[in-house]
């Protein structure tokens, strides 16, 4: 089953997006801010990475940019949670290297479902 | 969901907590920071209402800045998420017991008297369940003061108490409430025929003995009042009085109205309240109270024309609704009553005494609606109470309306709970005629201290107390309230911790006229302040505007 890697500084959302998906079987990892997030991308490879907007530490788009730099890690596919929903932030997202947006607040079902679509793709 | 929320919850009272206790200022940023996660993670475990104020909020604070704000300032400025916050709470703690939700001024009132209290904090509880507001006594003598002006829909007596015995309530009640149809329920730990007899007799409604199963007793309960919610809405004449009473008053109006401007003709409408009528009850008692009402309505009735109309609006205070009039007639009409009423001379127990009664005339304009042309009149009326009572007088639009004003006091150690006090008492919808003078002390010494209390032998204060105070405890504090002169001035709520029976208890013994548990709704505040409110002088809560 695939493997995430889910950086959000909100213990509470961690926690909930955490529940939501090992209950539909996936394998999470967590990490509390952009520092730590870092070190988990390099040591290991995950199938999806959800990245969070504004942590302490790296913001995303600066974990975007340090990832992408990494030959082997171009083509890990992250989204961004992010609590700026207008159509100009989501592109500026997407054209900083992100694969895919989801707009803060969203419903676990919904993240739930975006994450299937994605991890689904490959199987 | 519910463990999020309960987290989120703890985090956030918490994080206020802190900086509520803290003198260290709070900067804009750490602000920013909290209003963000909230914004961003409540409506994501279903607290929507919290992330919206939250996402409404942050508009007004700057993402950067080290600025700070004042203590008293920050609060304001959260009041609205700091009611959120509160009412969540006080969510998360009732569904845990099952409490049906929501406040509303429309719940029917049942009054209990019984001085076991630990019963009657049980049977509050759950009546209060059940949806009905409940207001308890633990001394029949502080009830009895209080039961006429508080309109019950139904009363709870128990007859053997220590300082009264439950049956002599009854029987003066009886006595008392003569043309009022009010429900009575006796319970008795003795069930005995003789018991049972005696309480028929005296005229109880029903007889439920001790212990009784809490099923059977909702039905019991629920069946005397619905019996009188029935008969309240069959009937349009006062009992007493027999002229119209409110529930007739707005159909009729708009009749009028419709009438008047059709025909192209005036109206006027007089608002009349009997001047120091609660002295006379209260001297006199209330059977002398009922003599004088009634025969103030049949003198109006003889005085005035066939397409007058007269409404009883409750306690002390009639309104009459002059078609084709205008409002020089009208004060001339009612000039004439008014002398006539003064001559009368009222004898009870050997004394004799007299009554006037002051009103305001308000003259319809087609502009106006039901509520314009009440304001007007009720506003008039208070002028010519502040102006010496005992006269007529036609709305003047150059006087500003004034209202009574009712003091509050609110005696909490927590800011936070003293904010979302002051704001439900400014946003209030409680009363059109009253304004309210809020006070906040953080303890009970700061309270006794000040000099606010006692101002006025006319003023009347609210007082919202919490039962747990740094150093002099919420009990100590009621008790000095007790024994200030002219009791009846005030009324005391006391906020108690959910766990503490016996604290509950000692409030009720103490004489707290209410008592809410923490976390409360503020809805169910609310009410319970609809209720209480009603024994405020001169104070009619108004009732939903549909329901007029």
């Amino acid at each position: 089953m695939a493997r995430i890697l889910l950086a959000e500084d909100e213990e509470i959302l961690r926690m909930l997006v955490a529940d939501t998906l090992e209950e539909e079987g996936y394998s999470l990892e967590e990490a509390a801010d952009g520092e730590e997030a870092l070190k988990k991308m390099l040591e290991h490879e995950y199938d999806l990475i959800l990245l969070d907007y504004m942590m302490p530490g790296y913001t995303g788009l600066e974990l975007i940019e340090k990832i992408r730099k990494h030959p082997e890690k171009k083509n890990a596919k992250i989204m961004m949670l992010s609590a700026k929903s207008q159509a100009a932030d989501q592109e500026r997202v997407l054209s900083a290297g992100a694969d895919y947006f989801m707009a803060k607040p969203f419903s676990p079902i919904q993240l739930l479902e975006k994450i299937k679509e994605i991890t689904g793709q490959d199987e | 969901m519910d463990k999020y929320k309960s987290i989120l919850l703890e985090k956030a009272r918490t994080l206020i907590s802190e900086w509520t206790k803290n003198d260290r200022p709070v900067t804009h940023r750490e602000v920013y920071k909290f209003l963000h996660s909230l914004s961003g993670t409540a409506p994501t475990i279903g607290l929507t209402e919290l992330g919206a104020s939250a996402a409404c909020l942050i508009k007004n604070v700057q993402e950067d800045s080290d600025e700070t704000w004042l203590k008293d300032e920050l609060f304001l400025f959260l009041s609205d998420l700091l009611t959120i916050l509160y009412e969540e709470d006080a969510n998360m703690a009732a569904s845990g017991t099952g409490t049906a939700a929501g406040g509303g001024i429309s719940k029917q009132l049942v009054v209990l008297i019984d001085d076991d209290t630990a019963l009657l904090m049980y049977i509050k509880d759950e009546l209060e369940k059940q949806n009905y507001a409940v207001i308890a006594f633990a001394e029949p003598e502080r009830a009895a003061a209080s039961l006429f002006d508080l309109e019950p829909d139904c009363i709870i007596i128990d007859v053997h108490m220590h300082s009264r015995n439950g049956l002599d309530v009854l029987t003066d009640l009886k006595r008392q409430m003569k043309k009022r149809f009010i429900p009575v329920i006796m319970i008795s730990v003795d069930s005995s025929k003789a018991t049972r007899m005696k309480s028929y007799e005296l005229g109880a409604d029903d007889f439920i003995p001790k212990p009784f199963d809490l099923d059977e007793f909702f039905v019991r309960v629920k069946r005397q009042t619905e019996k009188k919610r029935d008969i309240d809405e069959l009937v349009m004449i006062d009992e007493l009085t027999r002229v119209f009473n409110r529930k007739y008053l707005r159909d009729s109006f708009e009749r009028i109205r419709a009438q008047i401007i059709r025909e192209k003709q005036h109206l006027s409408a007089a608002v009349i309240d009997l001047d120091h009528f609660k002295k006379i009850n209260d001297k006199y008692g209330h059977l002398a109270g009922d003599k004088v009402l009634v025969r103030f309505a049949d003198l109006l009735k003889r005085s005035i024309r066939p397409s007058d109309v007269p409404f009883r609006f409750g306690g002390e205070e009639f309104l009459l609704l002059l078609p084709k009039t205008e409002a020089e007639e009208a004060k001339k009409v009612l000039e004439r009553i008014l002398a006539e009423f003064s001559e009368v001379a009222f004898s009870e127990g050997g004394e004799s005494f007299s009554c006037t009664f002051s009103a305001g005339i308000a003259q319809f304009e087609d502009y106006m609606d039901y509520h314009v042309l009440m304001d007007l009149a009720d506003s008039t009326l208070y002028e010519a109470k502040k102006k010496g009572r005992g006269r007529v007088l036609i709305n003047d639009s150059s006087s500003p309306a004034r209202k009574k004003v009712l003091h509050v006091g609110i005696i909490d150690d927590d800011p936070i709970i003293r904010t979302i006090l002051q704001d439900l008492f400014r946003k209030s919808r409680l009363s059109k005629r009253l304004e309210f003078d809020i006070r906040l002390f953080q303890d009970g010494m700061s309270f006794l201290e000040s000099d606010w209390y006692g101002d006025g032998k006319d003023d009347e204060f609210f007082i919202i107390l919490d039962g747990v105070l740094p150093e002099m405890d919420g009990i100590e504090v009621l008790k000095k309230i007790r024994q200030l002169e002219d009791q009846k001035r005030y009324t005391v709520i006391m906020l108690t911790s959910r766990k503490s029976e016996e604290d509950i208890a000692k409030a009720l013994h103490y004489g707290a006229d209410d008592y809410l548990t923490k976390p409360f709704k503020l809805a169910e505040l609310e009410s319970r302040l609809q209720h209480l409110i009603k024994r405020v002088k001169h104070i009619e809560v108004p009732l939903k505007s549909t329901d007029i």
